[in-house]
This record gives structure tokens, C-alpha cells and sequence, in this order.
């Protein structure tokens, strides 16, 4: 998002239904690793919820074989909001210590000849959970090869980077996509494999849940402590 | 075995404010109803 829009909206205050639907999802449904697109007030409400999920759970998860238990990782395309997010932390959160954070440039790219957006740097964990907040259209690091940017304001955000790694997400994940929903009508119709769809208009909330069936014995687990 | 969304009931502005001063979050309370904008993130 331009940032001198941002300023002129009130887009820095949190969203506090937003914000309440994300939590509860979370620990409704037993999520043991979030990866965070486009940091803010969500970050620290995912990592409360998360810590509260270890709390409850963490005996009951030691035997899944799942790495990043209990962490987020939050990737953004401006320093200037992690380190405000990161400070927010230190502020409001300073015992919390799941929270990782990664700049990384954002790239306009293409995805089957669509023009889309990519984040440069790589994920490191396969997330339960997925929250899509980012990036913006704006900020986008331009591609010689690729004439497009989505920096018009009358276009829109159209995040790829779920789609490059769809099938090494384990059966039961999660996106919660807020807003955007040109983007979401981008992804689901990309994605390929089962997944559920959901609405929530009152807030714009977007849900998938991966719906394919269990891909094994791990997974046959995961879904036990899931359902349990 | 089902594989499913569980979806929280759908609450209103006042209920998402007193869950989150319940559940040690009052930062998010403080920061909705400030008049201070933009200050953090």
C-alpha cells in the first residue's frame, strides 16, 4: 500500500473483528504454524494465539512429526512496517518470542502468463495456517522482461506466491485471505488441488481449507490431534 | 477421517473488545479506541 494513502486512511488502527476472526481460527482449529503475508496488529494476534495454543497443546503435539510448532513467520516487503511491528511487539508483547520476521523484496512475475506478484525470499516452513495480507500493489520491484505493474490505483494486489508451493501443503491447511478479492478469484481459480471456499462479507474475510484427503500416516496424525 | 473449517460464531464490535480484554490483549482495545492514528502499525 502507497504509504501517503495509508496515512490519509485510517488503515494503522486495527481492524478489531478482523482481528477477532483470525484469532479464534487459529485456536478453534488446533493451528500449529502460521506464515504471515504483510505484517501489523494481526502479527501480534497471531503469535497470542499461537502461544496460546502451545500452552494447551504442546504435550499433545510432541510426537508430530512437524517442524516450527507454535511459530509465525511474517514476511513483508517494507522494513519501515517490521521494525514498527517489531516494535509494537517489544511494547505489547515482549514475552512472546514465535514471531520471526523477513524483508523480502517483492517482484512483479507472471504465474501461466498471468501477471501476478512473488516474494523474493524463500518460505521456511510448511504453515498450517496462511495469512494473506500482502503484499500491496504498490512497492513492487519491476521485471525488464514483464511490461505490467499493478502500481494503478485502479488495479489491484495479485499475490502468486501460494500457488508455487500448493502441493507441499499438507491436507487440513488453512488460508485466510483478507479482503483482496480479485486476488482470491486469481488463486482459486489456479489452485489445483481440493480445496474448500468460504465467505465472510461482514469483514471481507476470505477462508480455504485444503480438503484433499489424508496424504499419510503423519497426516492421518495431524488430522487425530485436529478432530481431537 | 473429516477434514473441516471450524468458523467462530459471528459476534459483534462490543463482544470482539471484551474477548480481547479477557484474553490479555487490551493493547488491541487501547489502540481501536485511541485517538492517536497511525502512531504504530
Amino acid at each position: 500500500m502507497n504509504i501517503l494513502l495509508q496515512k490519509k486512511t485510517n488503515i494503522f488502527k486495527p481492524n478489531i473483528l478482523d482481528l477477532y476472526y483470525i484469532y479464534k481460527i487459529i485456536t478453534l482449529n488446533k493451528r500449529l504454524s502460521v506464515l504471515e503475508y504483510g505484517c501489523g496488529w494481526s502479527s501480534l494476534v497471531i503469535s497470542q494465539a499461537l502461544k496460546n495454543n502451545k500452552t494447551k497443546y504442546s504435550i499433545l503435539t510432541e510426537k508430530l512429526r512437524k517442524n516450527n510448532k507454535f511459530e509465525l513467520h511474517i514476511f513483508d516487503n517494507y522494513k519501515n512496517f517490521l521494525n514498527i511491528t517489531k516494535k509494537n511487539f517489544k511494547r505489547y508483547l515482549p514475552k512472546n518470542s514465535n514471531a520471526k520476521f523477513f524483508f523480502s523484496k517483492c517482484l512483479i512475475s507472471t504465474h501461466k502468463g498471468c501477471y501476478s506478484s512473488i516474494y523474493q525470499k524463500k518460505i521456511k516452513m510448511n504453515p498450517d495456517l496462511i495469512y494473506l495480507d500482502g503484499p500491496s500493489q504498490f512497492g513492487l520491484i519491476e521485471n525488464k522482461k514483464i511490461s505490467f505493474n499493478t502500481n494503478i490505483k485502479d488495479f489491484m494486489p495479485m499475490s502468486a506466491d501460494i500457488l508455487k508451493y500448493e502441493f507441499f501443503l499438507v491436507p487440513g491447511t488453512i488460508i485466510i485471505i483478507d479482503g483482496r478479492g480479485a486476488n482470491v478469484i486469481f488463486l482459486r481459480k489456479m489452485l489445483k488441488r481440493d480445496w474448500k471456499y468460504k465467505y465472510n462479507k461482514s469483514i471481507d474475510q476470505h477462508y480455504l481449507l485444503l480438503s484433499d484427503k489424508s496424504i499419510g500416516k503423519h497426516n492421518d496424525k495431524l488430522f487425530s490431534f485436529w478432530n481431537s | 477421517m473429516e477434514n473441516k473449517l471450524i468458523l467462530p460464531k459471528v459476534i459483534n464490535k462490543n463482544k470482539a473488545i471484551k474477548f480481547f480484554i479477557d484474553n490479555d490483549m487490551k493493547f488491541i482495545v487501547d489502540e481501536y479506541t485511541s485517538s492517536k492514528k497511525n502512531k504504530y502499525l
